[in-house]
C-alpha cells in the first residue's frame, strides 16, 4: 500500500525540497569526497545532462526529432572558448552568451520544423551536424578562431575565492560552480515544464489539431521548444569547458548526437530527471564497458578488446530498450510510487492497496512508436 | 505558477551570479618549461612540483607506466596495435630484470579517442595511480588537453604521437616530448624528392582537412617554393570522404606533374586508386602515415606502383622485414610475448619501439643523482641516446632545445609492386630544425 498525498501538500513541498537540497549539497561537498578523476568525470556528465535536458525538451516533450545536439553543444563549447582564450571575456559571460547563440541558431535551424516532421526535420538537423565539425576547419573557421583540426584549447586558472567556505581542489571548485549553476537550470526547466508552457508542449506533441483549436500557437511552441533546447545544448556545451579544456572537431560532430540519443533513450525522454539519468550514462557507460572489455581476463585476451566496449555498449543499450523502453526515471517513478504517490487535491485519501491503473495501449511500446500512435 | 517560474530564475541567476564571481579570474595557466643549466645539460623546472617528484621509487616497487590510448573508437585500429607492441618490449624488459630492480607496469586506459576521456584518464593516472610518467597520447587535442595537468603534477608525458611543430617545445612545455619528427621534416624530404624527380614541376596537394593536413599546410608550401616547385590550387578532402575521384579528376586535368597526398588512415587507399582510375600518370607521394605496405600498398595491387612515401623507421609488413637483422628482436619479441598480435602492423611496431626509448629513459634516470624520480626521468629523457635498429637511422638523440626530436632522419622510398618491396631512392632529409 502506497501513501498518498496531495500535489502542492506539504509533504509534496517537502519531498521536492529534499531534493533540491541533496542536489545543492552534493554540488557543494562532493568536492570533499572525491578526488579529482572522480570529478572530472562527474562535471562532464552534469555538463552532459544540461544538454540533454534540451533535448529531452524538444524530443521528449514537444515531439520533434534532432539529431543536430552534438553541434550545438558543439556551438556552446568554441564559443566559449573563443570568448575566453581570444578576447579575455570572464568565463560565465561567456558561457551566457554561448547560450544566447545557442537560442539564435536554435531559431533558425528550428524554423524548417514548422513545415518538417519526424524523419525529414531530423534529416535537417543530420545536416547540421555534419557540417559544424567541417565548417571549423575552413579557413573562415579558423579565423574565428577554431584552431582548426587540432581543436581549441582553453586554459583556465582558477583561484577559489576567499568566501568559499570548503578546502578542495581547483577541479573541485569547478565542479562545484558547474553543479550549482545545472540545480538552477534544472530548477528553471522544471517550472517551465510545469507551466503552461509546458501543457503547450505536450498538448502540441499529442494532438496538434486540437491543440490549435484550444488557442495554443503550435508554431511558436515549436520553434521556441526548438530554441531553447539549443540553447541548453549550447551552456551544456560552454559548462563542459570547465572540465575539459579543449575542444576538437572530433568531439562535437555526429558521433555525440548519436550518444545524446541513446543518453535520452536510457535516462527518459519525457521526464526532467531522465537528463540526469542520461548524463551520468554518457560517461560512465562507455568508461564501464571499456574497463569490462580491458579487465575481465577472458576479454582482455581476444585481440583487440577495445573494440568489445563498442559492442558490450550496443548491447546494453538494446537490452535497454526491449525491457526498459521508457527510460530509468519513469521505472524509478513506478518503483517510486510503490511506496508514496502524489495525486492531484481530493484524490489523496485512503486507499487499500494500489488500484490497477488503466494501461494505455501502447505503453510498452517505444516513446517514438507511442508518438505516433498518438498523432494518428 | 508564475511565481514559481520566478523563484526558478531566481535560482539560475543566483548560480550564474555565483559563477560569474567565482570565474572571473579566468586566465592561462602557466607552463611549465625548462632550460640549459649553466650551459650544459637541458634541464627541466622543477620549481614547485610536489614533493614526491623528487623522490625516488622505493626498491622493489613497480614502475607505473600510464597509456591513455584509443582502444574503441574511430581509430581502435592504430591504438590496440601501438598497445600490444609496447607490452612486449615491456614483458621483454621485465623478463631481463626490469629496470634497476624494478618491474615496469602498463596502466591501460581506453580514452576512444575522445580529449574527455583523455582527460579524466590523465587525472586518473596523476591523481590514483600515482604513474611515473605517460606514454604514448594521440591526437594533438588530447595532448594539449592533458599537458596542464601533467604540467602542473610534474609527470613526464612522453613519446606522444604528433607531428604539429609545437608540440615539442622544451622551452615552454618540457614536460611532453614526441615520439616521431615534424610534419616539418617531412615535408622537407618530400620537397628534395620531387625537386629532384620534376625539377621545377606542377605539384598539386590532396590536403585532409584534419591535423596532418594542416600540420604539412603549415610547412610543405614554403618548402616547395623555396625549392622552384610550383603549386597548383589545393584540392581539400574532408576526413569522412571515401571516394576522391573529383579531385582526382581536376589532377588531371590541371596537368600536374606530381602529387603529395597529406593525408593518413583511410584515405591513403581511396586517394590511390582514384589517381589510377583517373589515369594520373605522374609522380604521386604520401606522407608516413600511408607507408604500411600491407595496409595501404599491396590491397590495391598496381595501382600503388611507383608510389613514394616517407619513411623513419622501417616496414615489418615486407617480406624482407623477416630477415633484417635490426627487426630480429622485434619479432622475436613479438611471438615470445604477444604471440596474439600481427608484428607486422606498422602500429605494432611503433609501440614497440615507443616502449624501447622509455625503458632506455628510465635506465638513465636510475643512474643519475638521486635515482628514479620523475625529475629524473624528464631530464634523462631531454638527454636521450638510444640505438633503435628498427628505424632508419638508428643512431638517435634528444638535446633539449637544441634538439628536441628523437627522429631527426626521413627518406624517401617507392613501392615496387611486382618485388612487392620497397626500394630506396638515395634521397632523405635530417631535420635540423630550420624551415
Amino acid at each position: 500500500m502506497s501513501a498518498r498525498f496531495a500535489v502542492g501538500s506539504p509533504v509534496h513541498r517537502a519531498w521536492q525540497s529534499a531534493g533540491l537540497v541533496t542536489l545543492v549539497a552534493g554540488a557543494v561537498t562532493l568536492p570533499l569526497v572525491f578526488d579529482d578523476y572522480r570529478l572530472t568525470q562527474l562535471g562532464q556528465a552534469v555538463a552532459y545532462a544540461v544538454a540533454l535536458l534540451g533535448l529531452n525538451v524538444v524530443s521528449g516533450m514537444s515531439g520533434q526529432i534532432s539529431l543536430g545536439h552534438g553541434a550545438m553543444f558543439g556551438v556552446g563549447a568554441y564559443t566559449t572558448a573563443i570568448l575566453v582564450g581570444d578576447h579575455g571575456f570572464p568565463v560565465a559571460a561567456a558561457i551566457i552568451a554561448a547560450g544566447l547563440l545557442g537560442l539564435a541558431v536554435g531559431v533558425v535551424v528550428g524554423l524548417p520544423a514548422l513545415r518538417l516532421r519526424g524523419l525529414y526535420l531530423a534529416i535537417v538537423t543530420i545536416a547540421v551536424v555534419t557540417a559544424f565539425p567541417l565548417l571549423l576547419v575552413q579557413p573562415f573557421g579558423r579565423d574565428l578562431g577554431s584552431g582548426g583540426a587540432s581543436g581549441k584549447p582553453i586554459l583556465l586558472s582558477f583561484v577559489k575565492p576567499s568566501w568559499f567556505p570548503l578546502d578542495v581542489t581547483a577541479v573541485g571548485f569547478r565542479f562545484s560552480m558547474l553543479a550549482l549553476t545545472a540545480v538552477g537550470i534544472f530548477v528553471v526547466t522544471t517550472r517551465l515544464v510545469r507551466s503552461r508552457v509546458g501543457r503547450a508542449l505536450i498538448a502540441v506533441r499529442d494532438f496538434e489539431t486540437a491543440a490549435v483549436a484550444a488557442g495554443i500557437r503550435a508554431a511558436g511552441v515549436k520553434v521556441g521548444a526548438f530554441a531553447f533546447s539549443t540553447m541548453l545544448g549550447a551552456v551544456g556545451g560552454g559548462l563542459f569547458m570547465l572540465m575539459v579544456p579543449i575542444v576538437s572537431p572530433d568531439s562535437v560532430g555526429f558521433p555525440l548526437s548519436l550518444l545524446f540519443i541513446t543518453a535520452m533513450i536510457i535516462g527518459g525522454e519525457e521526464r526532467v530527471s531522465g537528463a540526469v539519468v542520461g548524463g551520468l550514462m554518457m560517461v560512465y557507460l562507455p568508461t564501464f564497458t571499456s574497463d569490462m572489455a580491458l579487465k575481465v581476463p577472458s576479454l582482455a585476451a581476444l585481440p583487440q578488446p577495445g573494440l568489445l566496449a563498442t559492442v558490450l555498449y550496443g548491447v546494453i543499450l538494446v537490452v535497454f530498450v526491449l525491457f526498459v523502453p521508457r527510460g530509468l526515471m519513469p521505472l524509478a517513478t513506478r518503483l517510486r510510487e510503490r511506496v508514496i504517490r502524489f495525486v492531484p487535491p481530493g484524490l489523496e485519501g485512503p486507499q487499500s492497496g494500489n488500484p490497477p491503473r488503466p494501461r494505455e495501449p501502447s505503453e510498452t511500446a517505444s516513446p517514438a512508436v507511442r508518438r505516433e500512435t498518438a498523432s494518428t | 505558477m508564475k511565481f514559481h517560474v520566478r523563484h526558478g530564475s531566481v535560482a539560475a541567476l543566483a548560480a550564474a551570479c555565483l559563477l560569474a564571481s567565482a570565474c572571473s579570474g579566468g586566465q592561462s595557466a602557466d607552463a611549465r618549461g625548462g632550460e640549459r643549466a649553466g650551459g650544459g645539460a637541458f634541464v627541466v623546472d622543477a620549481k614547485g612540483c610536489p614533493p614526491d617528484a623528487t623522490e625516488a621509487l622505493p626498491d622493489g616497487a613497480p614502475i607505473k607506466i600510464g597509456m591513455s590510448m584509443a582502444l574503441s573508437g574511430p581509430l581502435a585500429a592504430i591504438g590496440a596495435p601501438n598497445a600490444d607492441g609496447f607490452k612486449a618490449a615491456l614483458a621483454a624488459a621485465n623478463a631481463g630484470g626490469g629496470v634497476d630492480g624494478h618491474k615496469i607496469e602498463l596502466v591501460l586506459k581506453d580514452d576512444a579517442y575522445d580529449a574527455a576521456r583523455a582527460t579524466a584518464n590523465a587525472q586518473e593516472f596523476i591523481g590514483k595511480d600515482k604513474v611515473m610518467a605517460s606514454i604514448l597520447a594521440i591526437s594533438d587535442a588530447s595532448i594539449s588537453a592533458t599537458r596542464p595537468l601533467y604540467e602542473q603534477a610534474c609527470v613526464p608525458q612522453l613519446g606522444s604521437i604528433s607531428a604539429h611543430e609545437d608540440s615539442s617545445d622544451p622551452v615552454k612545455h618540457a614536460w611532453t616530448t614526441v615520439a616521431i619528427p615534424p610534419a616539418a621534416a617531412e615535408a622537407a624530404a618530400g620537397v628534395k624528392y620531387l625537386a629532384k624527380t620534376v625539377p621545377h614541376g606542377k605539384v598539386m596537394e590532396f590536403r585532409q582537412q584534419a591535423t596532418i593536413g594542416e600540420d604539412w599546410a603549415a610547412s610543405f608550401p614554403r618548402a616547395a617554393k623555396a625549392a622552384g616547385l610550383s603549386l597548383l590550387d589545393v584540392q581539400t578532402i574532408s576526413p569522412t570522404a571515401t571516394n576522391l575521384d573529383a579531385q582526382a579528376a581536376k589532377l588531371t586535368a590541371s596537368g600536374a606533374d606530381a602529387v603529395v597526398g597529406e593525408l593518413a588512415g583511410a584515405q591513403c587507399i581511396p586517394m590511390m586508386q582514384s589517381l589510377a582510375k583517373a589515369g594520373f600518370k605522374g609522380v604521386v607521394l604520401v606522407t608516413s602515415a600511408c607507408n604500411g605496405a600491407k595496409q595501404n600498398m599491396m590491397p590495391i595491387g598496381k595501382a600503388a606502383d611507383g608510389v613514394a612515401s616517407l619513411f623513419f623507421q622501417k616496414d615489418p609488413s615486407v617480406a624482407s622485414a623477416k630477415d633484417d637483422p635490426g627487426l630480429k628482436q622485434y619479432f622475436s619479441d613479438l611471438a615470445t610475448y604477444m604471440p596474439h598480435t600481427d608484428p607486422t602492423v606498422t602500429m605494432t611496431l611503433n609501440g614497440y619501439t615507443a616502449a624501447e626509448l622509455l625503458i632506455q629513459n628510465l635506465r638513465d634516470a636510475a643512474k643519475m643523482d638521486g635515482g628514479l624520480t620523475r625529475v629524473n626521468l624528464i631530464d634523462a629523457a631531454w638527454s636521450a641516446k638510444i640505438r633503435r635498429t628498427e628505424f632508419l637511422e638508428p643512431d638517435q638523440s634528444m638535446n633539449g632545445d637544441k634538439d628536441p626530436y628523437i627522429i631527426n632522419y626521413v627518406a624517401v622510398q617507392t613501392w615496387d609492386a611486382v618485388g612487392q618491396t620497397w626500394k630506396p631512392t638515395g634521397i632523405s632529409n635530417t631535420w635540423d630544425g630550420r624551415h
